[in-house]
């Protein structure tokens, strides 16, 4: 169910937020297996769930996600509950305050069920955490989930819950979305508060809903983002005067095929919508990905700096440790400065076209013992590919959201990335409810 | 002089003799020690799908002048350029504090010597860069990996102009974790 509909049951007084707490509840449950969370905060929701029904009897109704139940990945302070980073760092971490976007959902009236797990210390992209479980895929237990939010991802995914908080630093949000087959949205830096929020790397970080379909994203964003806006606008009747850029360059260039006919197709969508499709050279973001590894590499290691206990690390956040310790200071400052290169340069293309159309992931959801891809010649670690057209977008800063476009032959779900300029966050949600619209008739 | 090598790295410098004196060629070139290579250590080039090892392998022989074979008992020498990729082969090594030259740095050493051996590799998209990261990777060498990294990233940093500024982003302090 929708928050929408969640929300239109419970106004009418057919359910309660007791009613529908208890259901998510018991879907976390029966949903074990899935290892989507860490910390379950029954007694906590129940507590609040009753809170809520008492207000909707006397007459106070806090919005649509009032009596929501929801979910929170585990990288994010919540006051009194355990907030683990997915790290043994952190196990007995129980924080006093909550992050500002948890009192933000909280105000709204939505309800957390419970803590995601996700990849250790929100830096990977599998979920497959060494100390608290490896989150499955709920479409296909043998496929990887994606992440790092992919205990969120499979949260959503497994309809314990209709929105769950992601974290993007990398791609956290948009991957688990691609391979979950859900909606989500990295909005633009900053547009969320990160106080709060265990650091990846503070200038990439940025914090964004996963939900069922585009307009629970949106209602979240209504509570989520410090500027007041409305993100839900309705659906458009077409897309005329909407200027959707194919990229010439890096972004169709090593995916594949069943996913890029996927995409295109979509783009065909909105181009029998009204939409003018204009094909543009964009940035090159094999570079910009250089970039952002660099910059992701120091900043984690400038967080974890007294961290140097190996044996609370896995192996593979250990090694990315060790790596962002070895950054000299000229290069992070070039980096930075490379940063303000693409900057203009990607300025550039806003001046031609509204919004980009690209794959989230060159791939589906890949086997999880999978190590290495090839893609028309480029054979990389899953990883690399899993990461390739979506880690530069948080180098930049642009609002992006990853939703289905449609399932490959594997009935694995392709996920479609739609990327505007900085702060038109709400029209890239409208734009994607008009097509998710489009795309079910 | 081939002490230091390991038994890969000897059984290469082996296979590449015996290329030379299949194309009846009266030095061991470059290209040879590159067949050697393909000969003895597939997984080196894992990052080629198989197809297009073979692809590659038959491009170098294309290339090579084919004339009276020459006997295996007949010693060959190794050509200046492949005396020097041996070389670097050596310095391969000692910058990465490896005791041993293996097959590895044989191919990093034919990929700093201009030949058409190494641009037929960079077609290929192979070139050192990538059989860095490959290395640090089969390592899980976090000082190979970084130092792949920055091979891609310095000539980044070369080109910006003194003008620019970098990214200057504010951010909130988080609570510290007790």
């Amino acid at each position: 169910m929708t928050i929408r509909e969640m929300g239109a049951l419970l106004r009418s007084g057919k359910t309660s937020a007791s009613e529908l707490v208890d259901e998510a509840l018991k879907r976390a449950r029966q949903h074990e297996n899935l290892r989507a969370f860490i910390t379950v905060a029954e007694n906590e929701a129940r507590a609040e769930a009753a809170e809520r029904d008492r207000e909707l009897r006397s007459g106070i109704d806090r919005g649509p996600l009032h009596g929501i139940p929801i979910a929170l990945k585990d990288l994010v302070y919540t006051k009194g509950i355990r907030t683990t980073g997915g790290s043994p760092l952190f196990q007995n971490f129980f924080p006093s305050w909550d992050a500002d976007v948890v009192s933000h959902l909280r105000e709204a009236g939505a309800i957390s069920i419970g803590k995601t797990n996700l990849h250790e210390l929100a830096f990977g992209i599998t979920s497959r955490n060494p100390h608290f479980g490896s989150v499955l895929n709920p479409l296909a237990a043998e496929r990887l989930p994606g992440g790092s939010s992919g205990g969120s991802a499979a949260a959503v995914a497994a309809s314990i819950v209709p929105m769950a908080l992601g974290t993007d630093t990398g791609g956290s949000i948009r991957i688990p979305a691609s391979y979950c087959g859900i909606v989500g949205i990295k909005p633009t830096y900053g547009r969320v508060s990160r106080r709060g929020v265990l650091p990846l790397a503070f200038t990439l970080d940025h914090v964004g809903p996963m939900g069922s379909r585009v307009e629970d994203c949106a209602l979240a964003m209504n509570a989520m983002a410090d500027r007041k806006e409305d993100f839900n606008l309705s659906a458009l009747a077409d897309l005329k005067g909407t200027r959707v850029g194919l990229p010439r360059n890096f972004f169709f260039d090593h995916v594949d095929e069943t996913v890029a006919a996927h995409v295109k197709a979509a783009i065909s969508v909105m181009e029998r919508a009204g939409a003018e499709i204009i094909e543009i050279a964009v940035p090159d973001f094999a570079e910009l990905n250089t970039v952002s590894h660099i910059v992701i590499l120091a900043e984690f290691a400038s967080h974890h700096v007294n961290h140097n206990q190996r044996d609370q690390f896995g192996p593979d956040v250990w090694s990315l440790l060790e790596q962002g310790r070895m950054i000299a200071g000229h290069e992070y400052v070039n980096a930075q400065r490379l940063r303000t290169v693409f900057r203009e340069e990607m300025d550039s293309v806003w001046q031609k076209v509204d919004v980009l159309a690209t794959p989230t992931t060159p791939i589906v959801a890949p086997h999880v013992d999978t190590e290495r891809v090839s893609l028309n010649r480029l054979e990389e670690t899953v990883r690399a590919a899993t990461t390739r057209l979506v880690r530069g977008i948080n180098c930049l800063g642009e609002p992006a959201i990853s939703m289905p476009c449609g399932y490959a032959d594997s009935l694995l779900p392709v996920g479609l990335q739609l990327i505007g300029p900085p702060f038109t966050d709400a029209r890239l949600l409208q734009l994607a409810k008009t097509l998710e619209g489009m795309l079910e008739r | 002089m081939f002490e230091r090598y390991t038994e890969q790295a000897r059984r290469v410098i082996f296979f590449a003799r015996y290329e030379a004196s299949s194309f009846g060629s009266s030095y061991i070139e470059v290209e040879h020690l590159l067949l050697g290579l393909m000969r003895e250590d597939k997984a080196l080039f894992g990052d080629l799908e198989s197809h297009l090892l073979l692809e590659l392998g038959d491009s170098i022989r294309n290339q090579q002048e084919q004339r009276e074979k020459i006997s295996t008992s007949v010693d060959l020498p190794l050509s200046h350029p492949a005396k020097r990729v041996l070389a670097y082969s050596a310095e391969e090594a000692e910058r990465l504090a490896h005791k041993q030259i293996g097959t590895a740095h044989l191919l990093l050493g034919i990929l700093r010597e201009e030949s058409r051996a190494r641009t037929t590799l960079e077609q290929y998209g192979l070139n050192s860069a990538r059989v860095r990261e490959q290395m640090a990777r089969a390592r899980a060498d976090p000082t190979a990996l970084v130092d792949a990294l920055r091979q891609r990233f310095a000539p980044l940093a070369m080109r910006l102009a003194p003008e620019v500024e970098p990214a200057v982003i504010f951010f909130p302090a988080p609570e510290k974790a007790e």
